[in-house]
């Protein structure tokens, strides 16, 4: 009797030596240095100006960054525009397409695979990508529409802000649209036929079937999808960042109209200044506003749900 | 009927996919032709100076920046892999003070965006003097909420504690029944969490930006800005550097789909 629990209680200890790796990690290289940022965002320490000459300026950082910075904001706008225009394209399109890709059961690996092609594609070639097929000269995009008479001559597509805008639209929806597909596919394999089939009997045609049994069954994804969504269209980086590289433009595009809150956030501590205290502020302050819209998000998503019942 | 109706569904689908298809049909299109071919704008056919193109990135130093990835990628994928594992199992296996907290707590912290850590993350690196090394970007897949999470998904299906059980009444010990029962029995999600820790290390910008200054240390990323910024004049050159950097992992993830594409639907679908 002893013996045995003497061995339960030496298996005891492994659950903690298991995880002992992953929160070693965590804490050394997550934890500390969120931390260590935020007390950097209290500062002003210029990285170009050295560490003996940072000072502590408690919230001063903050009260910048959501007071007086016009840019702060134009970016945080240009990320909203973004994700307003994308998001309900996205998951439309993603579910229409993942309805009839679910009636071609054979060829369904082919087309998804082809689709996600774009989703796993590195983001910096896709921006330097789409600068060459948005050319103003050499770009296909145009070659293509002056060809078959759309066009006369050739837009200046990253030359302007309203049509810059609408390329970064364009490239998120290409990259994306394979990966919400990918994922309503997945969801409507969980319906159990047999509902959709009783529901055909009883005299529901294929567009009722689609209104009254795939949307609500699929909701838990639609809304996965959404909030995940909103969570990275505030990382939105690589691909407008890189997107000018090839034009003499400012950093964010033609009058800044793709300058995203990330792209703010880099250029601001590592590129055009280098204050990693204001640097910090802005990651916080991003992190915050992310924060807030999801909880805003989800409220309503709860709402709703409740109302509906 | 039946036909045309199939036909309906193709349709779009087709459409769709050939989309999806062409920027990569030009950019290989553009690896085969001189700068002043691209200029006249015939991209439709495959040119002959592939093989030009080809050696000018690689006096660019661009197999550098492969290998460079290649190791940082698969190292980030085995340490993420094996610690998430472990950890995984913790929380599947035993029963113990803390369990719940500390699954809530991993799965909560998957909703926190990365770069809130980031600068701290680059003093911290650069105080261990890590900057201009590549182990910054290993460390930060040891501790990824993402792929305990997916773990602990698999093993909950999958791996039956009776097993574990007979392994501990024949006297195998703990370490050792996770090494030889328990990471045998999920090899298919060990597989799928590497793939796409790979490609997430693979295509990283940010943190190989912040990290990173001198370019023979640059991973593919960085590279291929940097190849796009030097040939500015030589388009052929950057339509061969980035079909270089891009092909080879669309072919071998579209070999591995099964896997992979399971990896992907995997949080949505179950959370």
């Amino acid at each position: 009797m002893k013996r045995a629990y003497g061995k339960v209680k030496s298996i005891q200890k492994w659950p903690y030596l298991f995880l002992l790796p992953y929160l070693g990690f965590y804490f050394m290289f997550f934890i500390y240095p969120t931390i260590y940022s935020f007390m950097i965002s209290l500062t002003n320490w210029d990285s170009v100006a050295g560490e003996a000459n940072r000072k502590f300026v408690g919230f001063a950082n903050y009260v910048r960054l959501f007071t007086q910075d016009k840019l702060f904001y134009k970016s945080l706008g240009n990320t909203f525009l973004f994700m307003i225009i994308y998001i309900p394209i996205l998951i439309l399109g993603g579910l229409l397409l993942a309805v009839l890709l679910y009636k071609l059961r054979k060829t369904s690996r082919l087309f998804q695979t082809i689709n996600v092609l774009p989703y796993i594609t590195t983001p910096v070639a896709i921006g330097i990508i789409f600068s060459f097929l948005f050319d103003w000269s050499t770009g296909i995009v145009n070659n293509v529409l002056i060809q078959i008479g759309i066009l006369t001559e050739g837009i200046n597509w990253l030359g302007s802000g309203t049509m810059a805008r609408l390329v970064v639209i364009i490239l998120i929806i290409w990259k994306n649209v394979g990966y919400y597909l990918l994922i309503y596919l997945a969801g409507l394999s969980t319906i159990p036929e047999e509902i959709s089939e009783a529901a055909k009997v009883d005299g529901a045609n294929s567009f009722q079937v689609f209104w009254k049994i795939t949307v609500p069954f699929l909701k838990p994804i639609t809304i996965f999808l959404l909030l995940t969504s909103i969570i990275s269209g505030f990382q939105l980086f690589d691909e407008p960042y890189l997107l000018f590289s090839n034009i003499n433009s400012s950093i964010g595009g033609p009058d800044r109209s793709c300058l995203t809150l990330m792209i703010y956030f880099f250029d601001q501590t590592f590129k055009s200044s280098t204050r990693l205290g204001y640097g910090a502020a802005v990651s916080y302050g991003i992190f915050v506003i992310v924060l807030i819209v999801s909880i805003i998000v989800s409220k309503i998503i709860n709402r709703k749900e409740e109302t509906e019942e | 009927m039946i036909k045309l109706k199939k036909l309906l569904f193709i349709i779009p689908l087709l459409v769709i996919s050939v989309i999806s298809l062409i920027p990569f049909y030009f950019i290989i299109s553009m690896a085969t032709h001189s700068t002043s071919e691209i200029y006249q704008g015939n991209l439709l056919m495959f040119g002959g100076k592939l093989v030009e193109n080809i050696q000018t990135i690689i006096e660019g130093g661009f197999l550098r920046y492969y290998w460079n990835s290649f190791y940082t990628a698969s190292i980030s994928g085995i340490l993420c892999v094996f610690i998430s594992a472990m950890a995984a199992y913790a929380l599947t296996i035993y029963r113990f003070k803390g369990r719940e907290f500390l699954s809530n707590f991993i799965l909560a912290s998957m909703m926190i965006p990365g770069q809130i850590s980031l600068i701290g993350y680059t003093i911290e690196m650069k105080n261990l003097n890590l900057i201009n090394t590549h182990i910054p970007l290993i460390l930060v897949w040891g501790a990824s909420a993402y792929g305990v999470f997916f773990i602990t998904q698999y093993l909950k299906n999958s791996l039956p504690k009776e097993l574990i059980e007979s392994a501990r009444i024949d006297g195998s010990g703990e370490f050792r029944t996770f090494i030889s029962i328990a990471m045998p029995m999920i090899r298919p999600a060990i597989g799928t969490l590497f793939m796409l820790v790979f490609l997430w290390s693979w295509n990283n910008f940010l943190m190989p930006s912040t990290v990173l200054t001198q370019s023979n240390k640059f991973t593919i990323p960085l590279g291929i800005q940097t190849l796009a910024t030097a040939y500015t004049q030589d388009w052929g050159a950057r339509g061969a550097a980035l079909a270089i950097a891009v092909l080879p992992i669309l072919i071998i993830f579209s070999i591995g789909s099964k896997y992979f594409i399971k990896g992907l639907a995997a949080g949505a679908v179950k959370g």
